[in-house]
């Protein structure tokens, strides 16, 4: 029994150790992920342009970030362009999962825009808005409430691939995680307590959406 | 709380099961195999790097192979990243670790070291027009180690040093040659080696802490241990010891 008491205690402190590193992880997958969503709208548009050169720009970058492991972005974004621009460690990692994400979002706002009805567009033009009137007071706003369920699926994605700036030395919750076993060798109760934290963070989010789909879609049937 | 007492239980358990010691004489079985697996970061040099042939190459490596020669087996390296490379010992997926790995009374608790077979130390490296930073210098400095070193603790004991830790140590060295460190700790003959191939960084006087290499077994592994401290002795006495050393560039101590 003292050996599960010895468990216990060696997991507590592995919590105590790994906590602190639980913001950093938000504060990283946050800001790569409000970097993400403004691309990312802007992606969206373009790729509903009616100009055939803007569609071609925006599959052109999806096309590209996605066909890149979001590993090897890190490290082109801190190790190559970082040492030429002499990037920092955290705008670097920010920069890549923000960007790497950009054309995610922006292929689910690309979905919302092209699910609203066509009609929709025609009646707004018939009240006299302009092209981008219409976006901005029509299409979006609808736009908006079908996307919200897998913006925050990707969001959750990008919340768990924040783990990949660890190999960049950022640190937050992986890393944390490689520094304590490093020293203790504890290997599995670490790994454990790491991945129990991400799934808490997970769970709160996928929670957390779950409401805001029902709010959105109260009065609806 | 009903439900808090099956997560820690479920817990207690995992854990339990992820403590399960490989058992047996790992020198009996890779004499009877022919082999012993050996976990090595091939990140470096002049201890241990890849060569272009897909080899881990170095002063290690030639040592751990000459070692297994004279004990009638060959020498396959798993190369491992240094932060997990004495987990992974213990967990049984290779059964020796040699990594310019320094002996220290922590790991000594969690592993057994062979006697030392080389001395080394940790030194300082700054840019070349930087000014010669002593350890005591670099308060508030950003700091360049590789994860899990002993070069790692030195720089923690900094204060408010931001310590950077790096997979690997050459990522450590390029940062500071663009000016993204001020200082990295290393092993002294890695720092050499690098500063000579690069005019821009040089190393701060000599090594600031004296560290002995060991080649680490699991705990109850004593007759590999031995075995291994009986080859070091012969290669000391026969001067093998010393050919490897000058063939890597590494003077005697």
């Amino acid at each position: 029994m003292s050996r599960a008491a010895d468990q216990l205690e060696l997991f507590g402190k592995i919590l105590v150790y790994l906590l602190p590193a639980v913001p950093a992880t938000i504060r990283i997958a946050l800001a790569a992920f409000v970097l993400a969503l403004l691309l990312g709208l802007f992606v969206g548009i373009l790729r509903t342009s009616n100009r055939r050169i803007l569609r071609v720009a925006g599959a052109a970058y999806v096309d590209t970030l996605r066909g890149i492991p979001l590993l090897v972005q890190v490290f082109f974004l801190y190790f190559g362009l970082g040492r030429i621009l002499n990037l920092d460690r955290y705008p670097a990692g920010v920069l890549a999962i923000g960007i790497g994400y950009s054309a995610y979002i922006g292929e689910t706002i690309r979905a919302g825009i092209q699910a609203v009805p066509r009609g929709q567009w025609e009646a707004a033009r018939s009240l006299g808005l302009s092209n981008v009137q219409c976006l901005r007071h029509a299409i979006l706003p609808q736009a908006f409430r079908i996307v919200i369920p897998p913006i925050l699926n990707d969001f959750v994605a990008c919340l768990k691939d924040s783990s990949l700036v660890s190999i960049i030395g950022l640190r937050e919750l992986t890393r944390a995680g490689r520094e304590y076993y490093s020293s203790t060798f504890s290997d599995f109760q670490t790994w454990t307590v790491v991945a129990i934290l991400y799934l808490a963070m997970t769970l709160v989010l996928t929670r957390l959406s779950a409401r805001l789909e029902r709010h959105l879609h109260r009065g609806e049937r | 709380m009903r439900r808090a007492s099956w997560i820690v239980l479920t817990l207690v358990l995992l854990s339990a099961a992820g403590c399960g010691q490989p058992g047996g004489d790992s020198l009996a079985r890779a004499k009877r195999a022919g082999l012993l697996k050996v976990g090595t970061d091939a990140t470096y040099p002049p201890f241990e790097t890849v060569d272009a042939s897909g080899q881990v190459a170095g002063f290690d490596a030639d040592l751990l192979r000459e070692i297994g020669k004279g004990l009638g087996f060959r020498v396959e390296f798993l190369v491992v990243p240094f932060d997990g490379i004495l987990a992974a010992l213990k967990s049984g997926k290779y059964d020796a670790v040699i990594s310019a790995l320094t002996i220290t009374d922590e790991r000594a608790r969690q592993v057994l070291f062979s006697e030392p077979y080389y001395e080394a130390g940790q030194s300082i490296c700054v840019r070349s027009d930087s000014p010669s930073y002593r350890l005591g210098d670099l308060v508030g400095r950003r700091i360049g180690v590789q994860l899990g070193t002993t070069g790692e603790r030195l720089a923690q004991g900094v204060d408010h040093a931001e310590v950077v830790s790096f997979d690997a140590i050459g990522a450590a060295f390029l940062d500071l040659r663009i000016g993204r460190l001020d200082a990295v700790i290393s092993d002294t003959p890695t720092a050499a080696l690098f500063a000579r191939a690069h005019p821009e960084v040089r190393l701060v006087g000599g090594p600031i802490t004296r560290e002995s290499y060991g080649i680490a077994f699991r705990l109850d592994d004593k007759a590999l241990k031995n075995a291994v401290d009986e080859q070091l002795r012969e290669m000391g006495r026969s001067g093998k010891l010393l050919e490897l050393r000058s063939r890597w560039g590494l003077e005697a101590p």
